[in-house]
């Protein structure tokens, strides 16, 4: 395999990078997040099991850990998104906006977990 | 999509849908209890929309991890295999959630 010229060793993150990165990490997130809610589904047709057994799986730690890790996704997925919906437009595309609309997201995906977390 | 603007315009597009339909489903099919759920889940127009959810968030999901394996696998058999892999599993997901819905019109 050719050599690849140093880049994550050498550039210091920026708050645009991260937030890019984070986006397609959380585009992976979501994914789970549309199988979740395939399965959710699943039992409300099939009645195969009913839901004490999909609350069983997610009231343990992990499945807890899990499905915030799934709300965090599909929230910062969604603010990130409409943030770039809004580049797509040609709004925002000048330093300060950026800084500012990437703190926004951070702030809004964050509020936007904690309410879903405490409704769901 | 060999064409990276007919992939950003569909990207687009689908996420814009999505900007109504993830909070229609959450406040429609997640934030009510189980029993309202399954009352929600009897209307014509929320099937319907649900059923339009599953579309666009599978194929927002595929074409979106294409780019994703175009961008860091290079190989070219495994970015094949790869993507061979994302069209199967987003078929599946989506004919699945094809028949349920069909499963939950016929009642």
């Amino acid at each position: 395999m050719r050599p690849l010229s140093p880049h994550l060793q050498i550039y210091k993150p920026e708050l645009t990078s991260i937030l890019s990165i984070l986006h397609r990490i959380t585009g992976i997130g979501f994914m789970f997040g549309i199988y979740v809610v395939l399965w959710w589904l699943h039992i409300h047709v099939m009645k195969a099991e009913d839901f004490s057994f999909f609350k069983k799986i997610f009231s343990s730690f992990f499945g807890q850990f899990f499905l915030f890790g799934v709300v965090f996704s599909v929230s910062y997925h969604f603010c990130n998104g409409i943030r770039y919906l809004f580049w797509a437009l040609g709004f925002g595309f000048n330093l300060k906006p950026v800084y500012c609309s990437g703190y926004m997201v951070i702030l809004f995906s964050i509020i936007l977990s904690v309410y879903i977390w405490i409704n769901v | 999509m060999k064409n990276p603007v007919q992939h950003w315009l569909h990207q687009r597009i689908s996420a814009f849908l999505m900007l109504f339909l993830i909070p229609f489903c959450y406040y429609v099919f997640f934030y009510p209890s189980v029993e309202q759920q399954a009352l929600n889940l009897k209307s014509l127009g929320n099937i319907f929309l649900l059923f339009l959810f599953f579309v666009t968030a599978i194929y927002h999901m595929m074409i979106g991890l294409n780019i994703m394996i175009d961008d860091y696998v290079h190989r070219k058999l495994f970015n094949c295999f790869a993507k061979i892999f994302v069209y199967m599993k987003s078929a599946a997901a989506l004919l699945y959630a094809a028949y349920l819905i069909f499963l939950l019109v016929r009642g």
